[in-house]
């Protein structure tokens, strides 16, 4: 009996093992981090970019927002750190955010990206630590993508760096032929962080709907709620849903399902094309009925790193093999 | 063992070889539903370059701080869901945990449900009248937050999210002033108002029923009647320079504590 039970613990510790092993150091191809780089930057470029205007109105001497106010509403305890409470003349705040968009903007293209990828997350999180009162869902989800983003190879693809990189192999050896990015363990940790946690993120999203005190995701209107904001929407879909009520619930109930669904059938390899297809007209829908514009691009930014780009490649590769194939087929046949 | 022959399938050959076998031994025992945690794909290309297996001691430090963030990670959705218990409470008192959480923004629990349905889903905007003399005039000038003016979607939701914060802040009492403050003596200098007794309100836009959206009166269907605003606060502000003492005007004849606000410019 002992020595089963030894068995099954040495079996389970060894297994954990293998699975932890396999889940986190299976090299990856890093394109995908590529993708999600020149989007995340893209987004947070905007973001920071709608800060221009308002920029000494919130943060100016004679502001809004004056840092002795945050810090007493963020409490003693509070450990956030922005380089904005160092600068308060509206030259200064100005200079500064004009720094932060040229990181910004090299991140996007990927031009020097490891020292970028830090420098963006200390822009976006300096921005957000100055004032927090002004954020909202999108700034979490935004600073969880480029914190993962710093930590792997997101600049070995779709980059400045990486034209260059070729660039020079190709000026240094040109008979070589030009070699696909390795694959790599660093890829693999990082996207598997995006991955486990935009999975918290959706089904803390779904638990806090069906548990929520006042009923309105399970009653099924919540859609119309969120329709019915007349300066936060995007398109007034009001007349339209107030005489599609099936549609309000169907929709509310969808959105409930999704989420709570997502974290456990993303894994699935059979599920996971068919959540990610719902994804895409989901967010781009939650988009336009709440305006939380940067919010629902970030969660899509988020969810693409469970698309297999390499699959996707390697697939299109012998495809492509396959029709280039054809002419050389009829002119042997031809002869 | 295992080590070595997981190392050397994520190599390369070996991998195709297995992912097929995968798939004879799921069709052979009828599970087609079966979880794909590794990612690898059956149609992954065989000759992309791949990087050597870390070593063992790489992968144990890589392993530990991926320990300790997603305990982090975890610590932060479950405290700060409601109601939260002692223990949970307790996780936030780790060394470090919250320091670690708050730098990156990541000290929230998740549990975004875009709408309770309730007046704090309302949006919110902020409005002084001017040269307040004790009565609503319908000619006297008001300060207006966000203005018309502000169209851009991200940077109208940074407003609201300003306002709505205001509003949220309301029930606790020794917040409560605190921003009204702050942002009324922000709009006030911004139009170079520096004296004078004025009216600060933080107005709520009630949303459209569904009722009401559907009702055959075109007057119930617009969002913008004058009875679809309410007020969620309302202070006397009395502005000296640069000295601004804010007065919740709770209800008639009641007063909340005062924001004595004196600060330099």
């Amino acid at each position: 009996m002992m020595e089963a039970v030894r068995h099954y613990f040495r079996e389970l510790v060894h297994r954990f093992g293998a699975g932890w092993n396999a889940f986190w150091y299976t090299p990856a191809d890093p394109y995908v981090l590529g993708a999600i780089r020149i989007a995340t930057g893209a987004t947070a470029l905007v973001w920071l970019l709608s800060y221009t205007p308002d920029l000494t109105r919130f943060f100016g001497p004679s502001g809004l927002l004056p840092p002795d106010t945050v810090a007493r509403l963020l409490g003693p305890d509070s450990t956030t750190w922005s380089y904005f409470r160092y600068f308060s003349s509206p030259a200064e705040l100005l200079a500064m955010h004009a720094l932060g968009v040229v990181v910004l903007l090299a991140f996007t293209l990927g031009w020097f990206t490891r020292v970028m990828a830090v420098a963006s997350l200390i822009v976006v999180l300096s921005t957000v630590h100055r004032g927090p009162m002004l954020t909202g869902q999108a700034e979490p989800i935004l600073s969880m993508v480029l914190f993962y983003l710093c930590l792997g190879p997101c600049g070995a693809c779709l980059s400045v760096d990486a034209w260059w990189a070729r660039h020079r192999a190709s000026r240094d050896a040109p008979t070589l032929p030009v070699q696909a990015p390795r694959r790599l363990v660093s890829a693999r940790v990082s996207i598997r962080l995006i991955q486990v946690h935009i999975c918290v993120v959706y089904l803390m999203m779904g638990i806090a709907k069906v548990a929520e005190p006042s009923d309105t995701w399970w009653a099924g209107d919540a859609v119309w709620w969120l329709a019915a904001k007349p300066e936060s929407r995007l398109v007034d879909l009001t007349p339209l849903l107030s005489r599609q009520i099936y549609l309000v619930n169907a929709w509310t109930h969808g959105i409930t399902l999704f989420e709570l669904a997502f974290p456990l059938l993303i894994w699935n390899r059979l599920a996971r094309p068919l959540l990610l297809a719902v994804a895409v007209p989901m967010w781009c829908a939650t988009a336009l009925l709440t305006g939380l514009i940067v919010f629902s691009m970030m969660m899509l930014v988020a969810t693409a790193a469970f698309v297999d780009f390499e699959s996707l490649r390697d697939r299109r590769g012998p495809a492509g093999a396959l029709r280039e194939s054809v002419p050389e087929q009829a002119a042997a046949a031809d002869a | 063992m295992n080590e070595a022959r997981f190392f050397f399938c994520a190599g390369g050959r070996c991998r195709l070889a297995d992912s097929v076998e995968h798939a004879k031994r799921a069709r052979r025992s009828g599970r087609l539903w079966e979880y794909d945690f590794g990612m690898g794909s059956p149609h992954h290309s065989t000759s992309r370059p791949t990087e050597p297996p870390l070593s063992a001691g790489l992968r144990t430090t890589i392993s530990f701080l991926l320990f300790l963030h997603l305990f982090a990670l975890f610590v932060a959705v479950v405290s700060n869901a409601r109601p939260v218990s002692a223990l949970r409470r307790g996780l936030r008192r780790t060394p470090f945990v919250r320091q670690y959480l708050q730098l990156l923004n990541m000290d929230l629990g998740y549990n975004y449900q875009l709408t309770y349905a309730t007046e704090l889903d309302t949006d919110h905007f902020v409005e002084i009248e001017l040269n307040w003399n004790g009565q609503t005039s319908p000619d006297a000038d008001t300060l207006t937050l966000p203005d018309s003016s502000i169209r851009f979607p991200l940077r109208r939701n940074r407003y609201h999210n300003l306002t709505r914060t205001m509003a949220i802040l309301m029930d606790e009492e020794r917040m409560e002033s605190e921003l009204p403050a702050a942002i009324a003596r922000g709009m006030l200098r911004e139009h170079g108002i520096e004296a004078g007794r004025h009216r600060f309100r933080c107005r709520r836009h009630y949303l459209l029923t569904m009722a009401d959206a559907g009702s055959v009166d075109p007057g119930d269907r617009d969002p913008f009647l004058p009875r679809r605003y309410g007020t969620a606060y309302e202070a006397d502000i009395k502005v000296d320079g640069n000295d601004l003492i804010l007065v919740k005007v709770a209800g008639a004849g009641e007063t909340a504590p005062a924001a004595d606000d004196r600060s330099t410019p």
